[in-house]
């Protein structure tokens, strides 16, 4: 105990130091709390009434995330949560001790974490999580990795530590590692609507979407429709049918939205899933999950793509008759993955309808480029690193007016991000 | 006949393709489009036949799990394969294929899969993930890919490297050397994929699988910016 009174404020000390030198000082105090008290995490996190949630997967967990701590808190809990993009212990012990008064408690009901596949597991041991909410295994930078069997595996780990798991009950890997889990419940697509989802059988030889075990789905999804307001769909849960609406486009993001609602009726106790389902209506996607800005009198939507699938699914949600232009940004920093060899197994062909022009810019243009190239459709390289020497540049072109679709890995959506909020006169605008 | 069509088999697809390998195919197709010629790909899975007249075997890397699948079929092919070879049919093969194509691969618990032995080589798994961008001397030219196995190359003493490491682990991070060659057969850890920024290896293959086919070839040069552009990149990043 009177390690930990010390630990906390000298780390916030620390924290504030490195803010005033201008730093971005999210990874180093957790670093060095980790090597004073490995216990550290349990001394904090254990204490909670509600516990822990870890929301893993590949594709969808900083929506979800936000969407469940959207839900609990209007629910009236107290969510403690890491910020999007700190994905690791690390910077979850930063969150912590940012969070912790100075006695060393978090004046919380219940945490809520977005981790990815490595880390999931890490902090499963550290402190047995009440629930881990699995939503996928896709490829997603397998150089950091290795393969989708490793990945789900890491997955299963982090969900044996769990009292309960809550799994995609249309992804084959994570059903067939966490059945035998004594408390399993699952969400998803009725078999009718699978087909609607881009599909992982082509991009991994089937090993991840046929034989899929057949199993009575917790919440089943029954009918789904895009709309202004975004997604709206009809829920099954314990007999209950439930119409509601998403505000985000795409098939996944009701199995997102549903997730989310399934597993805050879970930790609430409340049955009542229309009111929980209501909550999701004032909800608000992060930066770079398909909103539009304004911008110049032009109109700037931004869709993250970290995989094969993911830009495949954009591709098939945000490329519509309303677009007039798409700029493409690949970068290959460590957050993105070094290895772009994963363009390779996008479904590219899908711009082979699209009139306007495509632009492609970031660290990896040319491999952009050459996949363009060899399906035979038409690009424009903007040759350079600079993303605001590539902004202005599209902006200012004569391609093109009206709606400009920005298709971004992570690093290069980041660095958009402060390009549009200096922009917008130093608006948040996430 | 034309001096204008190959035959292009995409071996094992759906079950060795986890790094983008199809973008090799995409490449053959496109640089013979570009020259007025022409590929017919026939894709061969698992269980299927080796279609007839081959001129290029293109075969991607795997999971473990593809792994075994494709091992058992290999077997069944190996006669096949091996006969090709001999005859000349090109062959390009990516990681796990390439360990498959030699005498074995010895899994870290200690596991034998039977592999094809047209490559003098044997594969030993470790828990050690060698991963990163990769630069290869060969005497095709430089050429640049991104490595991600854990699997040790260990070549025969007669067995020709691919190239030599200029940056990365390559075979098995000790030898320096990356890859294998014998007569037409390409093996390689190098993804990337490796042939649309090795535009001089693509053309290789090509010229060596239409002068099998049809005689003397002289292929034209194409502009290739993009591609030399994407490769002068690739080679610029960090590990």
């Amino acid at each position: 105990m009177v390690r930990r009174h010390i630990i906390i404020p000298s780390a916030k000390l620390l924290r504030h130091s490195l803010r005033i030198a201008g730093g971005h000082g999210s990874a180093l105090p957790g670093r060095i709390i980790e090597k004073i008290d490995p216990r550290f995490l349990k001394h904090m996190l254990a204490p909670l009434p509600k516990g822990v949630v870890i929301v893993t997967g590949t594709n969808g967990k900083t929506t979800t995330t936000h969407m469940l701590v959207h839900l609990l808190r209007a629910q009236g809990l107290k969510v403690l949560t890491n910020p999007s993009g700190s994905n690791l212990t690390r910077g979850l012990i930063s969150t912590i001790v940012e969070q912790s008064t100075a006695t060393g408690k978090l004046p919380y009901d219940i945490a809520v974490f977005e981790l990815d596949e490595a880390y999931a597991p890490l902090l499963a041991t550290a402190v047995p999580p009440k629930i881990v909410l699995a939503l996928n295994v896709m490829r997603d930078q397998l150089d950091r990795y290795g393969e989708l069997d490793t990945t789900a595996t890491l997955i299963a780990k982090a969900a044996a530590k769990a009292e309960m798991v809550i799994v995609n009950g249309n992804d084959a890997l994570l059903l067939n590692k966490t059945k035998d889990h004594p408390q399993r419940y699952t969400f998803g697509l009725a078999d009718g609507l699978l087909s609607q989802l881009s599909s992982e059988a082509n991009l991994y030889g089937k090993q991840n979407s046929t034989n899929t075990p057949k199993i009575e789905l917790n919440a089943k999804i029954t009918s789904v429709s895009s709309s202004e307001e975004g997604m709206n769909y009809t829920v099954e849960v314990n007999d209950k049918v439930v119409k509601n609406t998403v505000p985000l486009l795409g098939i996944h993001n009701v199995m997102n939205g549903v997730a989310a609602v399934f597993t805050t009726s879970i930790i609430t106790s409340n049955n009542d899933i229309a009111t929980t389902s209501a909550g999701l209506k004032s909800f608000h996607p992060a930066f770079g999950r398909g909103e539009t800005l304004r911008l110049d009198n032009k109109e700037l939507t931004v869709a993250l793509v970290k995989n094969p699938s993911g830009f495949t699914q954009n591709l098939a949600t945000f490329v519509t008759p309303n677009i007039d232009a798409i700029l493409v940004v690949i970068n290959d920093e460590y957050a993105d993955g070094r290895d772009v060899s994963w363009l390779w197994d996008v479904q590219i062909e899908r711009l082979r309808k699209f009139k306007g022009t495509i632009f492609v810019g970031g660290k990896r243009r040319f491999d952009m480029a050459l996949r363009l190239k060899y399906e035979d459709i038409a690009f424009k390289v903007i040759d350079t690193d600079n993303i605001e020497g590539l902004m202005k540049q599209v902006m200012q072109s004569k391609e093109w007016d009206g709606r400009l679709l920005i298709i971004p890995t992570y690093t290069a959506m980041l660095a958009i991000r402060k390009w549009l909020g200096a922009k917008l006169g130093g608006r948040h605008i996430w | 006949m034309v001096k204008s069509t190959l035959t292009l088999c995409h071996l094992y697809h759906r079950n060795m393709n986890i790094y983008g390998d199809t973008g090799n195919v995409r490449t053959l197709e496109y640089r013979l489009r570009a020259r007025g010629m022409q590929a017919v790909v026939v894709q061969c899975e698992v269980g299927e036949p080796l279609p007839k007249d081959v001129d290029i075997i293109v075969a991607g890397g795997g999971q473990d799990s593809g792994q075994l699948l494709v091992e058992k079929d290999l077997q069944k092919k190996q006669r096949e394969l091996t006969s090709m070879a001999e005859d000349g049919v090109v062959m390009l093969t990516i990681c796990g294929t390439y360990q498959l194509f030699g005498h074995r691969f010895v899994t870290y618990d200690k596991q034998t899969i039977k592999g094809i032995g047209i490559f003098d080589l044997e594969t030993r798994g470790s828990d050690e993930r060698l991963i990163g961008n990769v630069i290869v001397d060969s005497s095709f030219g430089q050429l640049v890919g991104f490595e991600n196995h854990s699997g040790k190359t260990l070549l025969g003493a007669q067995q020709q490297p691919l190239g030599q490491v200029v940056k990365g682990a390559g075979n098995n991070g000790q030898s320096g050397e990356e890859g294998a060659v014998r007569n037409n057969i390409f093996g390689t850890y190098m993804h990337g994929p490796i042939l649309p920024k090795n535009p001089h290896l693509a053309d290789e293959l090509l010229t060596r699988a239409l002068e099998r086919k049809f005689g003397e070839v002289k292929l034209s040069t194409l502009p290739d910016l993009e591609e030399h552009a994407a490769a002068k990149i690739a080679k610029s990043r960090p590990r």
